[in-house]
């Protein structure tokens, strides 16, 4: 247990780390899509390349008038932003970053996790719903669609190393690993040819691939951000929310992708294990890589449409993770 | 909203009943979607399109009232505004009508130049609009390069004209001034540049199962439909029917270059942004054409400003990147014409929305107006 006084320290720590990784994310976004489009991107805030431009992006609505329409249910949609950052925040609580260093080292740490951030739904459908806009509407009526889906999928792929790893404490999942990277199937003994088989399917890097995938439409970035598909309903749920409360719709999203990284490299690549470098390194690379890879689709990419985005939830992932969970566990009961 | 008064104005709409009837929703006038100020309205069940009308006149500005207060030159710099993605081929066909109602043989040298700056035009055109029609598919990346592509024939108008957009370049006659130094030379190495462009987004784009799935079978108009709605240029070549005023019509000289009318299959959104940028090759290979052709001679018969256009009537149409651009000009045999009726492909061509509308989902829409190619001061003129 930790000491009663450390908590409002730890606090801030973890307050500061969600932010700084925030305004790292959102950096790496502005340079990279704007290297990808051929462009230059930020240069003049924060004199060297553009440093400043997240504080400049953060500080510059704080400025701007909070505008809440006249037909608005006022609380819920005054309350709505603060809904979907929080959560955000809470997930950073329970992410290892190196052996003993965790805000909160619970045993259900991975439950915690995915319970956590699927709250993020609630504050969307309380932000379309209370902004009393059909383009909000819309939004939020696709997002909710879109999370649905989507849950299932991570939870699948999540609950298949769980059962691999055999816990859900996110640091003895990390520990469990004993090959640097993805999760295969079963590195244990194998028991006869249908052990072999079973065995030898690489049922961690299914499961990566669902959890990837589904990563997107949690966080709503293409090729699946038809919530807030810019294009078609103006922002979707966040149309009609001005300077800061948008801004904390926006730093969700990134805390989120930012959550999404880390979660992925400790379910999958190992967290902070790695050789030479010291674990808190190695981590910090492998989250950076994923919010590249995130980055780099999401600009790349163009939209699904929201009617294929269920059919390939529904039709493909879900059943792919009920199989992939159903031959995990076989694998487990034969090479016992 | 009928209970508006009864509830009073202050309460929060989330407070009352919500039927689950159809939703008319308005997109537009400004939504980032359209481009310009198009408003569709459509009525929606849930998010499928039940009934879909596009409203025009947002961006009305008299054009053709306009015109008949105006001499021809100043016309010219009036036509550049109607498209303002491809100014140059609109004026032509007006400079076209007014020399065919005074039986003025424009010089060879005069009409090639016109034929090359055309293209220019339409290349640039249609490379801008192939990265737009994938930003409403949301690709953030495609716009870019597609504005960034545009950019190479601009630089060249810009090098004859002094202006990239509004060139006001076309007289009657001929044109203002000749090609500068330096031109020739700049043009192979733009055109080797487009070529490889032309590849790039059939690759960038097509590859793309997304892209794909978004618009195969996505907005498919038929021959049939297509003709009755009097749909041109591009959008009526993709439902596989080869008309092109290039082809068909005298003027600029076009039927003396070899070059080929791509068509089609379907006439869906997919073969609609195929069918711009395989006309983005051939107007490539206009081009290079066209200078082996541009021989020494005059570059106008030097018209003066108080020409006036003698007494009668003509149509005269030509290619433009959005369908056929039509000028019906009446004249009196004053400089202004009498009564001039502009016919422009965008506005036919956005009459066909409410049949591709209808059934559709909401993502669909903009699939199809991005696919449609069409410019809002065009449409309301």
């Amino acid at each position: 247990m930790t000491h009663w006084a450390l908590i409002p320290i730890q606090s801030v720590v973890i307050l500061v780390a969600v932010l700084l990784s925030t305004g790292v994310l959102l950096y790496a976004l502005l340079k990279i899509h704007s290297r990808i489009m051929n462009r230059v991107g930020p240069m003049y805030a924060g004199r060297f390349h553009g440093v400043g431009q997240p504080i400049a992006e953060f500080l510059k609505p704080i400025q701007k008038e909070d505008i809440v329409p006249t037909l608005a249910d006022a609380p819920v949609f005054k309350i709505a932003p603060l809904i979907a950052l929080i959560p955000a925040f809470l997930v950073f609580a329970v992410i290892p970053i190196a052996p003993g260093l965790v805000g909160a080292n619970i045993d259900l740490g991975l439950f915690y996790v995915l319970a956590i951030s699927a709250l993020s739904a609630i504050a969307i459908v309380m932000a379309a719903y209370a902004s009393a806009s059909k383009f909000t509407l819309v939004g939020g009526l696709r997002a909710v669609g879109q999370i649905i889906a989507y849950e299932l999928p991570i939870v699948l792929g999540a609950v298949t190393i769980a059962m691999i790893a055999e816990t859900l404490s996110l640091s003895k999942i990390v520990d469990a690993q004993s090959f640097p990277f993805v999760v295969w199937p079963y590195w244990g003994p194998h028991h006869g040819i249908a052990g072999w088989i079973f065995g030898l399917v690489p049922w961690g890097a299914i499961a990566f691939g669902m959890f990837m995938l589904a990563s997107f439409a949690e966080v709503m970035w293409n090729p699946f951000d038809m919530p807030a598909a810019e294009s078609e309903i103006i922002t979707g749920p966040y149309t009609e929310y001005s300077g800061m409360r948008f801004i904390f719709f926006y730093m969700s999203e990134f805390a989120h992708v930012v959550a999404l990284s880390a979660i992925a490299s400790l379910l999958f690549f190992g967290g902070w294990r790695g050789p030479i470098l010291p674990p808190v390194l190695w981590f910090l690379i492998k989250v950076s890589v994923f919010g590249v890879f995130f980055i780099w689709v999401r600009f790349t990419m163009p939209r699904l449409r929201e009617d294929q985005l269920q059919k390939l939830a529904w039709k493909l992932l879900i059943p792919l993770g009920l199989l992939t969970v159903l031959g995990v566990a076989i694998t487990k009961v034969i090479n016992k | 909203m009928t209970d508006l008064q009864t509830k009073g104005y202050f309460t929060a709409t989330t407070e009352r009943d919500i039927s689950t009837g159809d939703m008319v929703l308005n997109i537009g006038p400004q939504h980032p979607s359209t481009h310009g100020v198009l408003r569709v309205v459509v009525r929606l069940d849930g998010e499928r399109v039940v009934e879909a009308e596009p409203v025009l006149g947002y961006m009305h500005r008299a054009f053709e009232k306009l015109a008949e207060q105006r001499s021809p030159l100043q016309n010219t710099a009036l036509f550049n505004r109607l498209d303002w993605i491809s100014g140059f081929c609109n004026e032509v066909p007006y400079c076209i009508a007014c020399e065919k109602l005074a039986g003025i043989e424009v010089p060879k040298r005069a009409q090639v130049q016109r034929v090359i700056l055309f293209e220019l035009t339409r290349l640039a055109s249609h490379s801008l609009v192939c990265g737009v029609f994938g930003l409403e598919l949301g690709a953030l990346t495609a716009p870019m390069y597609g504005y960034r592509d545009r950019e190479y024939a601009l630089d060249l108008l810009e090098m004859v004209t002094g202006q990239r957009m509004h060139t006001n370049w076309s007289r009657i006659g001929g044109v203002k001034e000749d090609f500068p130094e330096g031109f020739y030379e700049r043009v192979p190495a733009i055109l080797e540049y487009y070529r490889t462009r032309v590849e790039q987004w059939l690759g960038f784009l097509i590859d793309n199962d997304v892209f794909v799935e978004r618009t195969r079978g996505i907005g498919v108009l038929p021959q049939s439909i297509a003709l009755e709605y009097g749909v041109s240029g591009p959008n009526l070549r993709a439902s596989g029917i080869p008309m092109d005023a290039r082809k068909e019509e005298e003027y600029l000289g076009y039927t003396d270059y070899d070059f080929d009318v791509p068509v089609g299959e379907f006439g869906d959104c997919f073969d609609r942004y195929v069918q711009r940028v395989r006309e983005m090759w051939e107007s490539c290979n206009i081009i290079e054409q066209a200078l082996d052709d541009l021989g020494p001679g005059p570059i106008n018969t030097g018209v003066g400003r108080t020409f006036k256009v003698p007494a009668g009537e003509i149509y005269v149409r030509a290619e433009g990147p959005r369908g056929e651009t039509g000028y019906y000009l009446i004249s009196n045999g004053g400089r202004e014409p009498y009564r001039l009726k502009i016919r422009t492909g965008s506005f036919s061509n956005i009459s066909v929305l409410p049949y591709l509308l209808k059934g559709i989902y909401v993502p669909d829409i903009v699939a199809i107006l991005g696919s449609l190619d069409f410019v809002v001061g065009d449409v309301d003129r």
